[in-house]
């Protein structure tokens, strides 16, 4: 029962601590990692279509047709 | 002539405090924008040779070289292929190409810069002094090198159309099931800034944001006077690529957050479109500080948002400090946790099988899987500042800020 409670703890401690120091290390060393957030550029999406409980087939086939046609780019550089 | 004091033909350089362009010579100071088109228009001609044809240099570090003559000391200064204003390496002046910014490719706007180098610099010592696992030779580096770079941007606005399916575990009693969630509709995003410039990455650029657009002035060359800057050299596919790509991930964020009805959501299948508001397009040019110094032997470059004093980078870290509080803090806890299961145990579990443990057994489970999970959360977060001291010790930044001449 010991050697099982050790296990554990020395699993639980190790992760624990390792998320942690993890955390402080990004905190510490990655500095400014942010894109601009989506906030500053959208007020988010106006949906026109919201469907909960679809079945797998439902969901395969969900939105086909909705997204369509091929936008030309302008010429030159 | 332009970069040059009207009262004694001193250098100007733009004064990023003052947002005024000052005389190093006589402190004299002058509005920027202050000189004629005209003025401007007679350096328009001015050409720039590639250095390989003049001198006949094949070689793959003169492909991309170009040479132009100071307009200060005639001294011939090098530059990249979209370099628009560099320092002179014999008189130290600003040199402005100004044929790169005729009116066919020149900029709408301007974000000045509003830090000094200086101001820069304390940026980056104040927020490295701040780092606990931060080497002590690297909060008291010393720099190889500070630019102050404009790096040209697109200012876009599209319009992105969206379908996403999400999956996401949905309990009923003790049971877990599937369920899929259809989500499909339009985002329209204004003031998007995309970085035009192919030799800085992605990554890099879009890390410096926000900017604040509202400060954008008209594009004038006085701006440049003292800076370094690059004309955009992307297409338009790859503008569309580098829009769609964030639009892309905006919409996915934005529709994992409208599903509220399940657990551990993820997207199942996503379509996407995003079209560009070509006609309203801004092209303009955008302030960021470049510092680099060597650790190790190695090259790494942080960057400063020259309008907000943003620091962007990774720092190479104490890896023995952060084992050793790691360790001593896991033996810590394992302590701790020992203490609880040691005695926990024995009412989860009965090991002579007497009674039921099915409860036992699942709880054990969780608490396996909790363990996994812990572990894998904290290698990614330390796999995420590596990738992004990879990102400052990439040759790409460093070739964007260094490869310059002055």
């Amino acid at each position: 029962m010991d050697i099982l409670a050790l296990i554990i703890s020395l699993g639980l401690g190790f992760g624990v601590s390792l998320l942690i120091f993890s955390s402080l290390l990004i905190r510490s060393n990655d500095i400014g990692n942010a894109a601009g957030s989506k906030s500053q550029y959208t007020f988010g999406i106006d949906y026109e279509i919201r469907r909960n409980n679809l079945s797998r087939g439902e969901a395969d086939s969900f939105g086909s047709g909705y997204i369509s046609g091929e936008e030309n780019l302008p010429t030159g550089v | 002539m332009i970069g040059r004091c009207r009262n004694c033909t001193g250098q100007l350089t733009f004064d990023p405090g003052k947002q005024m362009l000052i005389c190093d010579n006589c402190g004299g100071t002058f509005a920027p924008g202050d000189y004629g088109v005209t003025e401007k228009e007679l350096l328009w001609d001015t050409k720039v040779e590639s250095l390989s044809d003049i001198y006949g240099l094949d070689a793959p570090e003169y492909i991309d070289r170009y040479v132009y003559i100071c307009k200060s000391c005639g001294g011939e200064v090098i530059i990249n292929g979209t370099e628009v204003s560099t320092r002179c390496l014999y008189c130290g002046n600003t040199a402005v190409v100004f044929s790169r910014i005729t009116k066919q490719k020149r900029p709408g706007y301007i974000l000045p810069f509003k830090l000094s180098a200086d101001e820069a610099l304390g940026a980056v010592r104040e927020r490295f002094g701040k780092g606990l696992f931060i080497p002590k030779s690297i909060r008291n580096f010393k720099q190889d090198e500070v630019r102050g770079i404009y790096i040209p941007y697109w200012i876009v606005n599209c319009r992105h159309k969206g379908s996403v399916v999400v999956s996401g575990s949905v309990r009923s009693g003790r049971r877990t099931r599937t369920e899929y969630f259809g989500r499909a509709g339009v985002m329209n995003i204004t003031g998007l800034p995309l970085d035009g410039s192919r030799m800085l990455s992605d990554e890099s650029s879009s890390r410096l944001e926000p900017y604040n657009l509202d400060d954008l002035t008209s594009f004038s060359e006085e701006y440049l006077l003292g800076f370094y800057s690059n004309i955009s050299d992307v297409t338009y596919g790859n503008l569309k690529s580098a829009a769609s790509k964030r639009a892309d991930e905006y919409f996915d964020e934005l529709v994992l957050r409208n599903v509220h009805e399940a657990s551990s959501i993820r997207i199942h299948s996503e379509q996407h479109r995003t079209d560009i508001d070509y006609k309203h397009l801004k092209y303009a040019m955008l302030p960021a500080w470049f510092i680099t110094y060597t650790h190790n032997g190695t090259h790494n470059t942080v960057v400063v948002n020259g309008q907000t004093g943003k620091v962007v980078c990774g720092v190479p870290w104490d890896k023995r400090l952060f084992f050793l509080l790691m360790t001593a803090a896991g033996l810590l806890l394992t302590g701790l946790f020992f203490l609880i299961f040691r005695n926990l145990l024995p009412l989860l579990i009965d090991f002579n099988f007497e009674k039921s443990t099915a409860a036992g057994i699942e709880i054990l489970a969780v608490i396996a899987a909790g363990t996994i999970a812990l572990f894998s959360c904290g290698i990614a977060r330390i796999r995420k500042v590596m990738s992004s001291i990879d990102l400052t010790q990439d040759v790409s930044i460093f070739n964007f800020a260094g490869r310059r001449q002055g």
